[in-house]
């Protein structure tokens, strides 16, 4: 056998182990808690270089080792270990994830990294939890006021509108979610399909099967649903989620990529630089971001209070800012894992009924800027107006004013209004 | 000239190397390759026989970038001196967009040891996404001749599973080059070629095969003094 023909069967060989994954690294599920940091590095823009063939991509160019290289020479430096990276082109930086060891205070390690002329930017990996209720039987309670969907989809069901849902897993298979789920990503860990109950709950308010006999209707049954997970459900609290500002930075870098015109973010946490910057990417980029507040917090915590997000709290919050959307929020009948349905409620799901409504009102004006449907949403009937909060957002009110014809029984034909709560 | 070829790229990569350890801004990184069959354009310059290779590109924080690029080479090409080692200079300035659009000008200096007659310059322009870019090159005297060359190219990378990659280029050629009338080749006008294949990143391996096509392949005749069938090739980098 020549040396030409073994060097084929060599490459065969080795372009099979690929295909089938033998080199991939699949990150284990994320503590609760996190010892790591995140150490941006600068991404070149793609550019000429004739050793690097005909492939291009940020993942594989050529370049790549001699950032893994600094990386591995901060590492060192700093006494962390590298566990994972990821590039992120809209930032124009590679993010490294690395590990302290236990004794390694993380403030004053940041500070000192900070410093290094390498670094592009650094920050403690932050946790984010879902902003739902975790009490079993708070299912079970009475069910909420809902909108009048089967009008709405008279004139908008939210067709070929792009919707990410960053969360915890989806069930794909779910009767009332089968076939609905355009693309899903995994960014916690290695595993192919993940069904956990906060994702499969969050999927299934903004975009479930209409009229299949079973289960309920999404909001926007006809969106092309994007699952990423960048969440994992928590054992301790049914259906409450943690994620970590590196898996949600790789979701939200995905969104942009693939072209997502609602952002749906049903979680909270602390202010983070990383998970900033890249909403802020995708505001600009025509994206509209809807974040779950937490009542609790003022301004509804991060990245509810960011001022391009729509932030959207359960209806039964009293005393919420006004900047802060309000939508049925108890009692929301959903998908669950296990091929099942039931009752959920808390912030979250009001953020996905408000995410499916934006993608609505995309189908029906493609062309709206984020502001316009931020003033599209905001209570739109002037008699209501003394006796309701304003901020409360009826969705026949805001489907009337975007097409400027009936909707819901041309309760709001004249769809006039409206001061935006911004 | 023999060895200046050879001294350029060693020098080039030496003044890459100290411009990088000088800025801690920049990065440098770099390639050593083995290929069954060097193909430039499509055209085969290792006479389909193995080649060896080595590059070092330095991108500084500014967005400007410059390189060197080194193969083995074996081209004969007919009435003028033998070549066996080819390196490439390059430079740039690349910027993103906010739309993630990378767009970048530059230009390159190609020069053959032992045969400084097919050494040319070149300037080019490209655009690139995370899956696609294009490039177009202009070069004066297109390895040499009276003529002005024009390469237009576009690649496109499809991840499969995993590290696994199918990518694609396709290129066109457009320069004259009338062969003397002993060789009863007709002018050279239009080349295309055409690469497809499959590339697996390993750690820090990058294995590449794929199969290599060129519509005309007497194109370059004057060049490598040999014709070119279409063909398979595979690679094996290791970046650092």
């Amino acid at each position: 056998m020549s040396w030409r023909r073994l060097f084929f069967v060599f490459a065969l060989s080795a372009l099979g182990l690929a295909a089938r994954g033998e080199t991939s690294v699949a990150a284990d599920t994320p503590p609760a808690t996190s010892r790591e940091v995140l150490v941006m590095l600068r991404l070149p823009p793609l550019h000429f270089r004739p050793d690097a063939g005909y492939v291009g991509g940020y993942a594989t160019q050529a370049g790549s080792a001699g950032r893994q290289r600094i990386a591995e020479d901060l590492a060192a430096r700093f006494k962390l270990r590298i566990v994972d990276n990821w590039p992120m082109p809209v930032l124009g930086v590679v993010c490294f994830v690395m590990e302290a060891p236990d004794d390694l205070p993380l403030q004053p390690l940041i500070e000192r990294m900070s410093l290094d002329a390498r670094i592009e930017s650094v920050q403690a990996v932050n946790l984010f939890r879902t902003l739902a209720h975790d009490d079993p039987l708070y299912r079970l309670q009475p069910t909420a006021t809902l909108w009048h969907l089967d009008e709405l989809h008279r004139v908008a069901t939210g067709k070929n509108v792009r919707v990410a849902a960053i969360d915890s897993g989806v069930e794909l298979d779910h009767p009332d979610l089968r076939g609905r789920i355009a693309l899903s990503r995994n960014f916690v860990d290695g595993r192919e399909a993940v069904a956990e109950l906060h994702g499969t709950a969050v999927a299934g308010i903004i975009g479930a099967r209409a009229d299949n006999s079973v289960g309920i209707v999404g909001v926007a049954p006809d969106a092309q649903l994007m699952a990423l997970r960048a969440c994992w459900q928590n054992p301790v609290g049914e259906g409450a989620a943690v994620c970590s500002s590196f898996t949600l930075a790789k979701a939200l870098q995905f969104a942009i990529d693939n072209g997502a015109k609602v952002i749906n973010l049903s979680l909270g946490g602390p202010r983070d630089r990383l998970v900033e910057r890249l909403v802020a990417v995708a505001v600009s980029r025509g994206s509209v971001i809807v974040a779950a507040a937490d009542p609790r917090i003022a301004q509804g915590g991060f990245p509810a209070s960011l001022p391009d997000v729509l932030a959207v709290a359960a209806d039964d919050v009293h005393d919420a800012p006004e900047a802060i959307y309000l939508a049925p929020g108890r009692d929301i009948p959903t998908t669950l894992p296990g091929r099942r349905w039931g009752l959920v409620g808390g912030s979250s799901y009001a953020a996905a009924q408000i995410a499916g409504l934006v993608a609505l009102l995309i189908d029906l004006a493609p062309d709206q800027s984020p502001q316009q449907l931020r003033e599209t949403l905001s209570t739109s009937d002037r008699a209501q107006a003394s006796t309701r909060p304003r901020s409360i957002v009826d969705a026949c009110a805001a489907v009337a004013r975007t097409v400027g014809a009936c909707a819901c029984g041309c309760r709001f034909a004249r769809g006039d209004v409206a001061t935006p709560v911004h | 000239m023999g060895r200046k070829a050879r001294w350029a790229f060693w020098l080039g990569a030496a003044l890459l190397a100290c411009a990088a350890a000088q800025s801690a801004h920049a990065q440098f990184s770099g390639t050593l390759s083995g290929v069954t069959d060097y193909r430039y354009r499509g055209v085969t310059f290792s006479d389909r026989r193995p080649a060896a290779q080595a590059g070092l590109t330095y991108d500084d924080s500014s967005g400007l970038y410059a390189g060197v690029f080194g193969s083995t080479v074996r081209l004969d090409p007919p009435g003028r001196s033998n070549s066996r080692f080819q390196t490439i200079a390059y430079g740039g300035y690349a910027m993103r967009l906010a739309s993630g659009v990378s767009l970048e000008a530059g230009g390159d200096y190609s020069a053959f040891a032992g045969s400084s007659d097919l050494n040319y310059a070149e300037f080019f322009v490209g655009a690139s996404t995370e899956n696609l870019n294009a490039r177009l090159y202009l070069s004066p005297r297109y390895f040499g001749t009276t003529s002005t060359g024009t390469y237009g190219e576009v690649n496109a990378t499809q991840p499969l599973v995993d590290s696994l990659r199918l990518h694609l280029h396709v290129g066109f050629l457009r320069y004259r080059y009338d062969y003397p009338p002993q060789y009863g080749l007709s002018p050279t006008k239009n080349v295309f070629d055409a690469r497809i294949g499959l590339r697996a990143d390993i750690d820090r391996f990058q294995l590449e095969i794929a199969w290599v096509g060129v519509n005309n392949h007497s194109a370059a005749y004057f060049i490598t003094g040999r014709n070119t069938p279409n063909g398979i090739v595979a690679a094996l980098t290791f970046s650092f």
